[in-house]
């Protein structure tokens, strides 16, 4: 249901007014970050900061979670071993490319777009949820003229929370449904993809918190439970972190499905 | 300068977000086979609510539900058991939404609240993906990476507090598979064989209060049309500022 705003004053709605649309700024700021290859810099400059969030802070995947800002930076490492297994093939054969960590990216491209936002901010004012539909491509070639090119779909749910006056994410989960080849009949693919037929299944690394968050077998299947709704204030149980719902059937739902 | 003193700056500014939220939560839950969740929360239930596509229009909330609801849940449910006839994995899982993942996306938005601050509209465009394993499995493994783009005119009456859809157009330009199919040269194809497309993309509903083609689905002999045309600024809701017809725009 669409929010109602009888409950505030004037000032505070011009307040949440600023405060979704600097949400959105978040998360497309978000698209930047990760198309450019900067996931380091999207966490220090987006993601939580205070040491109260820092060790529930978590980022989420198909297969599960990494919970804690470490652990997070982690994922990033774990990215990063990708990236360098790209580069290789152009610095063994290049000789002005560097095996180095400046030339992390080259060969690749994974740009992801955010579209249709929906943005609620907690009635009190200090968490807000997000959701995304996220359509990307995502390129790689090699020097040998190999490639693979895949339009890319998924979904990003997302908790904020407010660190003084700034907005900064403390819940994400990056939805993958599925990466279509280009060239070729997506009727070719399985039903289920593996790593072998999707890049973006290869990237999901090892979680901390091993846990069926999404299975493209069954698509948004709970996407009307999930899905942001008006709240007072933030309850793991509906949110996006690692003892969130998402992912279970709305009958094994602790609490049912309100907010 | 707007003649809008700074407390109509603000409501108006909330309106637009309120449909924003609207249009995306009907993309979602409409992507999702949820269709009665999206139609009792919504729209409002004003007799001259009309919700309109290629094929003609739906007027009222009886005709909108007959054919928004009740049939595309008959359909969604006759689907659900072919889907599971081909996959035993589907039994237990949601009638309705289970393999379903595509969404009308919402790009390039453009949104005018009235000066009353009562009503307001919305243009979109919608590059919109059409994937999912239900619609393939449904379709014998003949579809599945296809992709719609059409364009929406919506219009929205605040009414009891809250923002409601009011009027719906729905214009399906062209679809096709990602990245396999010419699908220029398919297009042309289909215009040299079928000149005029009255919009059958996106299926039949069962009963419809105005039949007729409102928009044409994109061929290679026609102009662009501009059956929605993205909303100016104006003072109230009225024949002269509405997606829907004549005589439908008063509460």
């Amino acid at each position: 249901m669409a929010e109602s705003n009888i409950n505030f004053t004037e000032s505070e709605l011009l307040e949440r007014v600023w405060d979704k649309e600097k949400i959105k700024d978040i998360i497309y700021r978000r698209s930047y970050f990760i198309s450019a290859n900067r996931r380091r810099e999207e966490l220090s400059n987006l993601w939580v900061g205070e040491p109260r969030h820092l060790k529930s802070a978590s980022y989420g995947n198909n297969i599960g979670y990494f919970v804690g800002i470490d652990e997070i930076h982690r994922h990033c490492a774990e990215y990063d071993e990708i990236l360098y297994s790209r580069l290789k093939p152009y610095s063994d054969t290049r000789q002005e490319i560097d095996y180095d960590k400046a030339n992390l990216g080259f060969g690749g491209m994974n740009i992801f777009s955010c579209n249709t936002p929906l943005v609620f901010v907690a009635e009190n004012g200090m968490t807000a949820k997000l959701l995304v539909a996220q359509y990307g491509n995502h390129a790689v070639g090699a020097p040998d003229g190999t490639s693979e090119v895949f339009m890319t779909f998924g979904l990003v749910f997302a908790d904020f929370v407010k660190e003084g006056n700034q907005w900064k994410i403390w819940h994400l989960i990056d939805v993958h449904d599925f990466s279509l080849p280009a060239g070729k009949d997506a009727l070719d693919l399985p039903l289920r993809p593996g790593a072998e037929d999707d890049p973006i299944v290869a990237e999901y690394g090892t979680p901390t918190v091993s846990k069926e968050v999404y299975d493209t077998m069954f698509g948004w299947e709970y996407l009307y439970f999930d899905m942001p709704k008006e709240y007072y204030a933030y309850d793991e149980r509906y949110g996006y972190g690692p003892n969130s719902n998402m992912g279970l059937k709305y009958f094994e739902r602790p609490g049912g499905t309100r907010q | 300068m707007s003649r809008l003193t700074k407390s109509e700056r603000i409501r108006n500014a909330v309106a637009s977000q309120a449909v924003e939220e609207i249009k995306a939560i009907h993309a979602y839950v409409h992507g999702n086979n949820y269709n009665r969740e999206e139609w009792d929360t919504l729209w409002s239930k004003s007799d001259n609510t009309t919700w309109g596509h290629a094929f003609g229009r739906m007027v009222g909330p009886e005709n909108i539900y007959l054919n928004s609801v009740a049939h595309c849940d008959k359909m969604a449910c006759e689907g659900y058991m072919r889907v599971c006839d081909k996959s035993s994995e589907f039994w237990g899982h949601d009638i309705r939404s289970s393999g379903m993942s595509g969404t009308h996306a919402l790009a390039s938005g453009v949104i005018e609240v009235a000066e009353d601050g009562r009503s307001a509209r919305s243009f979109y465009l919608t590059p919109g993906g059409m994937i999912g394993n239900r619609m393939r499995l449904e379709s014998n493994n003949e579809r599945f990476g296809g992709w719609i783009w059409e364009r929406y005119g919506s219009d929205f009456v605040f009414e009891n507090g809250r923002w409601l859809y009011f009027h719906e157009q729905v214009c399906p330009d062209i679809d096709s598979e990602y990245d396999f199919l010419n699908w220029a040269y398919d297009e042309f194809k289909k215009s040299i064989n079928n000149p005029i497309n009255d919009g059958s993309m996106g299926g039949t509903p069962a009963r419809l209060s105005e039949p007729g083609a409102i928009h044409y689905n994109f061929t290679c002999f026609q102009t662009v049309q501009d059956t929605v045309v993205p909303p100016k600024p104006y003072s109230s809701l009225n024949d002269e500022n509405s997606y829907s017809t004549k005589g439908r725009n008063t509460l």
